[in-house]
């Protein structure tokens, strides 16, 4: 089942997924969720996340943050979501409004928190629920490209 | 899952946009508190609050589809002006942002005009951070 697009529009939605092997959780911030993001499954893993106890690891916070941020922000309560997933062993992206000439609103990724050691990149067995893949072009080009997320470590 | 937060409150002396940041903050423990088998697993996109000029109510609404705002003509027309409300203008589908909905709020209880409403800041209730306010809220609200 899909989140109903008033939903996806109005709420800032924690999810999901693996691209080019890699799992991520992505903070929707009032932007669309790809297709493969099913409702019920992203729900039972959020729920599973919070349950089981896995074992924290050492995190890094991405180069971009502070120019996200900008002055208004306070950087503690912005950073605490995203390393709490980081240390969970998922890279963790935000996506940051933009806004574009037109006076509407782009969403861009980015990088906030991720595991300072790739090896400690969570396997998505550990869940106990398979994360959906991303298989669409556009988003494996959007979250490999413009993050260069294999290159991070 | 959501739930509505939508709160009436007093204020004294606090600043009013510290009263929205307050209730953000409860807003993500009861998001986090999944851990307890809360029903909220995720968070309204923003957050604002508004009152009616020299009233030291506040009233504090999310982002959220689908409000009725029959109630509120003067409102309803503005939003319309815009275009049909729930389509998109500006990348925003109009009705849909906290402002109209806490303004809609403010309106029904003091039956006031839309040039007598004064806003909070615009708070994403997950990080606490400031949001601007988006085109169309500027030209109905002439923020
Ligand atoms: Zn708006």
């Amino acid at each position: 089942m899909k989140y109903r697009i008033d939903y996806q529009l109005t709420h800032d939605i924690d999810w999901f997924a693996v691209v080019c092997g890699i799992p991520i959780h992505v903070a929707s911030n009032g932007n669309i969720l790809p297709n493969e993001v099913d409702s019920k499954i992203n729900r039972q893993i959020q729920k599973r996340l919070a349950e089981i106890h896995l074992d924290t690891c050492d995190v890094s916070i991405g180069q971009e943050v502070t120019n996200v941020l900008g002055k208004s922000g306070d950087l503690d309560f912005y950073l605490e979501t995203f390393v709490e997933y980081a240390s969970m062993g998922f890279v963790s992206i935000d996506s940051h409004k933009v806004l574009n000439e037109r006076g509407s609103i782009d969403f861009r990724p980015v990088i906030v928190a991720y595991p300072s050691n790739r090896n400690k990149l969570i396997v998505p067995e550990a869940i106990g629920i398979h994360l959906p893949i991303l298989q669409n072009e556009q988003h494996k080009s959007q979250f490999q490209s413009q993050l260069n997320l294999s290159n991070l470590w | 899952m959501s739930r509505n937060f939508s709160y009436r409150i007093i204020i004294n002396r606090q600043s009013p946009t510290v009263i929205v940041k307050e209730k953000c903050q409860y807003i993500r423990r009861r998001v986090n508190r999944i851990k307890n088998h809360s029903t909220i697993y995720d968070y309204p996109s923003c957050a604002v609050g508004c009152r009616r000029i020299k009233s030291n109510e506040l009233f504090i609404e999310t982002s959220r589809a689908h409000t009725d705002y029959s109630r509120t003509p003067a409102l309803k027309t503005a939003l319309e002006n815009l275009g049909i409300i729930g389509t998109v203008s500006y990348g925003n589908r109009i009705g849909w942002c906290a402002e109209p909905n806490a303004a809609r709020s403010v309106i029904i209880s003091f039956s006031c005009g839309l040039n007598q409403l004064c806003f909070t800041e615009t708070i994403r209730p997950r990080t606490l951070e400031k949001i601007a306010y988006c085109k169309n809220c500027k030209n109905v609200f002439k923020l």
